[in-house]
Order: structure tokens, then sequence, then C-alpha cells
């Protein structure tokens, strides 16, 4: 069984590579999520992914809309998503009557109503809107899994390097700027970052796979991590192998992979907790 | 000083303007100049003057909402003045010889964040190999009484031991200038006491200029050079025995205040770090 597993990676490398590298990506920026209690971004930017097709086809017409170009409204419009939440949560102003967490629920909302609303008169673009919000890594090409390495090998270097400067940004902005930091362009590039990642990822593997991926890997790892910066070797460590066996029993029991890997995520959330009570327990 | 030098970002080494305020040799480290400080077109501060020269140690006075912490973002190049001009010692914000105790951490608690990680972070930007970085790490846990504690979790210490292990991230880069944010607010008296006392040793033996922010007057008493009181948006500013005087922190508290500021503050609880001095914000009334 494995290894008639091992011979289909032949024939489905593309999307078995997108699935691995996209899950190590969304790990690594769902450390930076978690720490800035933006975790819900990645269904909002999802839906909003969804939103910047919606409107771009009510306005150019589905049936003249090249795919190459609707995956580049949908990142712009992830990223756009992404920049004004994040941005928003990490500029949190004195007497401000928004926090971030609501600021994301207004923007998920807005993109799944406002998606379905634009297209509701064109049934074609309804179609395409509803392969958009189920879509599997399928159809992954090689340049896909080009783009989704380069994004992992520079924002692992980029870790590697300012690990330091980078909890402390999420830590406390304003020793932070005290100290020199840029906090803006640091602000900025950390929120174009995460909605390039995640609007590649929602049109390459779906939206619950992202979302999945981005939230519950750091979820398993801070229960057996003692320090922020292990956090950003554990979460993808445990997206990858979770991932790698979620491959293996999609392909033996002939299931979606996205869904059976987020439920494998939850239940390895749940062994965590579990086993970490058990040994607070043993500890004291 | 002009609005486009004072907005220059945060701690970047913008050259001294010509007119800077004490340019020459008695240049402040920090200043503002007829500044409004606020959020957006919130006002917090007006027209406020205020310099800070080396050595000296500055209490930040006021009841809560009064724009303390507002002007301690000010100083750190978080915020810049919506009118007036701030001036910032360029040689010394660019070496990064700035730290910064807030108030409280931006941090998701869930996060795990072992005291050696959180006090290295106080490290950013400062050169050091792994045996200097840990050198100093040693020495700052062991001024602030955590040595046994490097591999505890931080959200695990008490609030005492919190409130030490930011003071030891401040510490580690050996800064000049040190501004704290009510270090002491929700700690019992032992605890309190401990981080006055190294920050006093701070100022004393290493001639670190201190910003600090408190409700508590014992404490200006006992430790400040200079006050800064805060009230209805305006900063008098200056040295603690000519602004911190019975009418001006009556006006500051809103209820009458006894005090001598030379001669201790007869502000009740007698359990203060100085003789007869109170260490919570209990004022005496009716004076």
């Amino acid at each position: 069984m494995i290894s008639d597993f091992i011979a289909s990676w032949d024939l489905f490398f593309e999307p078995y590579a997108l699935t691995l590298l996209s899950a190590a990506l969304l790990s690594l920026i769902g450390v930076v999520t978690a720490a800035r209690r933006q975790v819900f971004i990645a269904a909002a930017v999802a839906q909003a992914s969804t939103l910047g097709y919606a409107l771009f086809t009510l306005l150019i017409g589905v049936g003249t809309l090249p795919a190459a170009i609707r995956d580049v409204v949908c990142v712009a419009a992830a990223v756009l998503a992404a920049v004004l939440t994040m941005l928003y949560g990490s500029s949190r102003r004195e007497g401000a009557r928004l926090d971030a967490d609501e600021l994301t629920a207004a923007v998920f909302l807005l993109g799944g109503a406002g998606s379905v609303l634009a297209l509701a008169r064109a049934p074609a673009g309804m179609e395409q809107l509803r392969r958009l919000q189920a879509s599997s890594v399928i159809g992954a090409t090689t340049l896909d899994v080009v783009l989704f390495a380069v994004l992992l090998v520079a924002a692992a270097v980029f870790v590697i390097l300012r690990h330091r400067a980078l909890v402390l940004v999420l830590s406390d902005p304003v020793m932070a700027a005290a100290v020199g930091m840029r906090l803006r362009v640091w602000n900025i590039a950390l929120a174009v970052t995460c909605g390039l990642a995640l609007g590649l990822a929602v049109i390459s593997t779906g939206a619950l796979y992202a979302f999945a991926t981005l939230a519950l890997p750091v979820m398993v790892a801070k229960h057996f991590c003692g320090q922020v910066r292990d956090l950003f070797w554990a979460a993808p460590l445990v997206a990858v192998a979770t991932v790698l066996v979620g491959l293996f029993l999609a392909y033996v029991w002939d299931l979606p992979p996205g869904q059976l890997i987020a439920t494998l995520l939850c239940a390895w959330l749940g062994l965590a907790v579990v086993a970490r009570r058990v040994w607070d327990a043993l500890a004291s | 000083m002009s609005d486009s030098a004072s907005s220059s970002a945060p701690a970047a080494a913008a050259a001294p303007a010509p007119d800077a305020p004490g340019h020459g040799s008695d240049r402040p480290l920090f200043a503002l100049r007829q500044a409004s400080l606020g959020y957006g077109r919130h006002i917090v501060l007006r027209d406020v003057d205020l310099e800070v020269h080396a050595g000296e140690f500055w209490c930040l006075l006021g009841p809560n909402g009064e724009g303390k912490t507002t002007l301690i973002k000010t100083l750190l190049g978080a915020l810049r003045p919506r009118r007036g001009a701030a001036y910032r010692d360029p040689e010394m914000f660019r070496r990064g010889r700035v730290s910064y105790v807030p108030q409280r951490l931006e941090l998701n608690p869930v996060l795990p964040t072992s005291v050696r990680e959180f006090v290295l972070s106080g490290l950013v930007g400062v050169k050091a190999d792994a045996t200097r970085r840990r050198g100093r790490l040693e020495r700052v846990l062991s001024l602030v009484g955590l040595t046994g504690s490097v591999s505890r979790n931080y959200w695990t210490l008490s609030g005492g031991q919190r409130q030490r292990a930011m003071v030891a991230r401040a510490l580690i880069r050996d800064p000049r200038l040190l501004v704290i944010d009510e270090p002491t607010a929700g700690l019992d008296f032992a605890a309190a006491r401990a981080v006055l006392d190294v920050l006093e040793d701070l100022h004393k033996t290493y001639g670190v200029t201190i910003v600090f922010v408190t409700h508590e007057l014992a404490t200006a008493q006992r430790y400040a050079s200079h006050v800064a009181l805060f009230r209805g948006g305006v900063v008098t500013a200056g040295a603690k025995a000519q602004v911190a005087t019975d009418q001006a922190l009556e006006r500051t508290f809103g209820v009458p205040v006894s005090v001598s500021m030379g001669q201790g503050l007869g502000l009740g609880l007698g359990q203060g770090p100085g003789p007869g001095l109170a260490s919570g914000t209990e004022l005496e009334a009716g004076a």
C-alpha cells in the first residue's frame, strides 16, 4: 500500500508538492497571526479573494476572463484584505471602536456575501465562484509549486535571520520602535506576505485547507514548545508530517485530502491538549 | 526645529537641526516645543514644553487617561506630534541606547515564551555574539533577581517577576535612557520595592537617565529629580522642587494634598519606600 502511494507521486507530483509546500508556508505564517491574535484572518482573506474575483467578473464578464488574470485579481484582493485587517490590528488606536477580530469578521462577511450578490444574476459566474471556494489541488501546476517553494524559502530564511526582531515586533511594538525598527515597514511587509501566501493558497488548495494549515499546526505546536522561536520550526514540522499522513490516508481510502488533513490536525490538537495536561499533572 | 524634522521615522537618525533645543553643550536627550500630542484628530496634550537631559530622573505624574503614555510614545518615536516640534538626540537613538518598559505587553499570553527568549529580544539591533549575549543575559537577570527563572515560561511568573523580566529586557541593551510606564502598577509592596531599587541603582551607579510614569507621589518624592504633572491636557514640567508644589499637586489629582516635596510626603500609610510615604496613590485629603 505504501509502495503504491509512493508510486503515485509520479502521477501527482505537483498536487502533492503543492500541498506540502503550502502547508509549511502557511503554518510558518500562522505563528505570526497567532501571536497577533488574528487567526481568523485566513478565513476573511479567503472570502476577500472570492469577492475580488466576483467584482472583477461583474465588471469584465466571466466569458472574457482568462484564468491567469482571474488568479491575479483574487490574489490582489486577498493581499488588500490582509493588509487592511493586519494593519488595523497592529495599529490599535486609543478609543478605537473596532478591534482586529471585529474588522476581520466584517471582511469575512463582506467577502462571503458580496461575492455571491455580485454574481447572483450570472449563472456561469456562480459556478466559477463555487469552484473557487471548493477548489482542490488536483489542478496544481509546476508554476504553483515553484511559487510556493520560493515563498517558503524566503519566509524561512527571513525567520532564521530575524526571528528575534520578529518576536519583538509581535510582542512589543513600542519597544520595537524605540530600538529603531521601522514598524510601518514591518507591518506592511508582514501583511503583504500573509495576504500573498493566503491568496495563492486559497486559489491553489481551497479556503478550508488554507485556513486549517495556517491555524492548526501552531495550536498543536504550542503544547510542546517552550519558546516562540521554536514554534517557527515546530509548526511547519507538524503541518508537513500531517500532510504526508493525510495524503497517504486520502490515497488509501479515496477521500478528499484537504478535509482529511484538516480533520487530522484537529485530532492532533485534541491529543496535544490531553498530553500537555498529563505532562503538567506529572510535573507538578 | 521644524515639524518635518520632528516627525522622522521612529528612532531614525535625524541630524540635529540648527535650532534644536539646547543645541550645543547642553543638548537634551529629548525635548518638546509647543507640541500637541494625540491620535488622529484627537489631541490629548497641548502645547507641551519639556526637556530631558542626561542623568535626570523624571517622574510623570497624573491620574489615568491624562496622556502620560501618549507622551512616552512620542518620546520613543512611536507617535508624532500633531503640532509643534519634538527633538530626540540622534546619536543616542541611532545607537539604540534607549529602552522601554511597557505597562503591558501585546504578546499573546497563550504563546509559550521563556524568560531567556523574552529578555534576549531586548538585544534587537545590538551586535553581540553568543558569548556576549549569554554574559549580558546572566548579568541583567542577576541584577533583577531572576537568575533561577531563565527557562521558565514568562506567563507563569508572578506579576512582580514579570515586571522585573521587562526591566531586564530593557537593561540588556545597556541603555542611556530608560523609559518606564507604571512598572509597579498592580504589584504588592515588596515586588514594587524590588523593581524600584533596581531602577535607583541604575540611576545612581550607572547614571542612566530615567523617565518614569507613576501615580505614586511617594515614588516621585523618593526618586525623582524632575517632575511632569498631567492634568486636563496640560503638562507642567521642570525640577521637582519648582513644579511639585502643594497647589500644583492638588490641581493635578483633584483633591487637597498635604505635601512638602523637600521633606517627604505626608501621605498616610507610611509603608512606602521612604520615611512617611505611601506606597499607593492614597492621598491625605482635606488639608
